[in-house]
């Protein structure tokens, strides 16, 4: 699997074909740019001004590429940014916390391609872009194809589902995939978000998002992204966030509590408006009597118990035989839609969200 | 050209743009006032009405020579000198920045030459490094002037942090070095001309007096980061007045 440090390598020599002003600096060769371009390769040696001579060519009209350990060359990246320079700059030394602070600093773009294909994409569009640019590259992963389109500022759905949406970017969009894959097999239907740009962050697709799912799960191999996601949302349109980092199954444990979230903090016990059901409250004589001790009264107290009870009450009501909770909804709410929507799902959790979707 | 008069003007305006921004490194101002006389009204080719043009010199200095710099600009006729006590533009200091200038310049082949104004007590790792890149790539087009003036805000430069032998390292590094009075004008003049056809890029080590041409302030390290009050900058004007009728 090719990475995306090759990636971006391969993508500087179509770049230098199509821009003459384009630099690269590095404390190692970049090959193949290092030996097409001779002239245009500055060999620096492990030096910690790598971004200052960088600006310097930046100043003069060129569009450098540096490589750096970033940690090293803050005191330039923040004088790059202030002043608004053309640098493109990729870090060499895996820092965790740089994407952290490089949203503190103003008129940086913040790229992190998910993988080889985005890598090269994201480098011509960092060349062609004007203004600085921070581009996180990272270990070898697949999630994108060549087809794949790429726009800075524009985050690409990957995979659509109504419950819970998960943003993610770097090596951590192909888990996403991943645990999105598991989840639907759990009844939980996740949309998934390549959000490669953490600054300008796409606000539209991921609002929008939010509105539709109700929940969100940020996931990313270091903070940078999480952050900037829950800041868009308690500005805009607060809704339950959790963070994850790159790894499968800490992304699908991480949706389900977030779906547990929406769910909970959905639907008030008592519905303010009866509009719309027809029945609030069920009949005394046909409230549900819970295996083992109980009572349901209500479509949000189903919901409530539904999440609280354990799986041998809930195996008992609803199983390979019958499906107590889909006959009751029918019969005490006179709700047939509702009542076959959740016969057809056999998770608790996954009828907790049908109830949800049903009442909000 | 009157090199002496245009730098006791300028060392007028510097006192009066410290003293009313309440802040600023007066004596290194003071100090390397003639260091910019020399280089703006006799070497630097340079069209105040173009400040953009393509073939100019590039000039970078630290950002607390901002006081002195932007007064000679104005003397020079880059702007009023009315809107020297307004906030300025930003400009570009520091060495990285000069090297990769003067590099930038190299790879294109462009004429011009690049300079770039330090103090002495500036001389930081990320200097050296810049240093060491602009051997390597024997960046002719590129000349340091150094305001060696000895001092910091704790104490003198020699008694903190010694620099001597500083022309030695500088030549280890495969740059030209060149010593100069640095409040000889004709000294300064001469050594910029031989930096222009030097083959490797040049440093001019300028040895100068902290806060020179004001007595109470020269050579007292107090004052590398201290303004000068009210009544302390009359004292100055009536002092750089007195001398000049004398």
């Amino acid at each position: 699997m090719k990475t995306s440090k090759e990636g971006y390598a391969e993508a500087l020599v179509e770049l230098a074909k199509q821009k003459e002003d384009i630099v690269v600096l590095s404390d190692s060769a970049i090959k193949p740019f290092a030996q097409k371009y001779p002239e245009r390769f500055i060999q620096c040696g492990k030096a910690q001004n790598i971004i200052g001579i960088a600006a310097g060519l930046a100043v003069e009209g060129k569009t450098p590429f540096a490589s750096a350990c970033a940690t090293k060359n803050w005191n330039h990246i923040r004088e790059i940014a202030y002043k608004n320079l053309n640098v493109k700059i990729i870090d060499t030394d895996e820092t965790k916390e740089d994407l952290a602070i490089a949203r503190t600093l103003p008129n940086i773009t913040i790229i992190v391609p998910a993988d080889y294909n985005e890598a090269k994409k994201a480098t011509i569009a960092a060349g062609l872009a004007k203004g600085p640019v921070y581009l996180k590259l990272g270990n070898a992963s697949q999630a994108t194809t060549e087809k794949t389109p790429f726009t800075i500022g524009r985050a690409e759905i990957m995979r659509a589902g109504k419950d819970c949406t998960i943003v993610s970017c770097g090596t951590a969009l192909q888990e996403a995939l991943r645990a999105a894959e598991k989840l639907s097999l759990q009844e939980i239907e996740c949309t998934v978000l390549d959000c490669h740009t953490i600054r300008p962050i796409d606000k539209h697709a991921i609002l929008t998002s939010a509105r539709i799912t109700g929940c969100i799960v940020a996931a990313e191999e270091n903070a940078g992204l999480g952050t900037a996601v829950a800041e868009l949302l308690i500005q805009n349109f607060p809704v339950p966030v959790r963070m994850a980092n790159a790894d499968a199954a800490n992304i699908a444990k991480a949706a389900k509590e977030s779906v547990l979230l929406r769910c909970e903090s959905a639907c008030p016990e008592v519905p303010e408006e009866h509009g719309r059901l027809l029945i609030s409250e069920a009949h005394p004589e046909v409230y549900f009597k819970v295996h083992g001790g109980g009572i349901i009264k209500s479509l949000p107290g189903l919901k409530k118990a539904l999440l609280e009870m354990n799986n041998e009450t809930f195996s008992y009501h609803c199983n390979a035989h019958k499906n107590d909770f889909s006959s009751w909804v029918k019969e005490a709410f006179k709700e047939p839609a509702l009542a076959q929507q959740i016969g057809k799902t056999k998770t608790r959790l996954g009828m907790a969200i049908t109830i949800t979707r049903w009442l909000t | 050209m009157d090199y002496t008069s245009i730098a006791k003007n300028i060392r007028k305006d510097v006192i009066r743009s410290i003293a009313r921004a309440g802040k600023g490194h007066t004596a290194g101002n003071l100090s390397s006032a003639d260091i910019f006389t020399t280089l703006y009204f006799g070497i630097l080719k340079h069209n105040p009405r173009k400040p953009d043009w393509e073939e100019r010199d590039r000039v970078f200095a630290s950002e607390h020579l901002n006081p002195a710099w932007n007064t000679t600009l104005a003397h020079a006729g880059y702007f009023s000198k009315r809107e020297l006590f307004l906030p300025q533009k930003e400009k570009q200091g520091g060495l990285s920045i000069a090297v990769g200038s003067a590099l930038a310049a190299k790879i294109d082949n462009k004429k011009h030459q690049t300079y770039c104004i330090l103090s002495d007590h500036e001389l930081n790792g990320e200097n050296w490094e810049a240093i060491m890149l602009a051997g390597k790539h024997k960046l002719s087009n590129m000349t340091l002037i150094i305001d060696r003036n000895n001092i910091q805000a704790e104490g003198y430069t020699e008694e903190l942090m010694p620099l001597e032998p500083l022309r030695a390292k500088y030549e280890a590094f495969n740059w030209n070095a060149i010593e100069v009075d640095g409040h000889n004008h004709q000294h300064i003049f001469e050594a910029l001309n031989e930096a222009k056809n030097s083959l490797k890029p040049t440093v001019i080590i300028a040895h100068t007096i902290a806060g020179k041409g004001i007595s109470f302030i020269e050579n007292k390290y107090e004052w590398h980061a201290k303004a000068p009050t009210n009544e302390e900058e009359q004292t100055a004007l009536n002092e750089l007045n007195d001398r000049h009728n004398n």
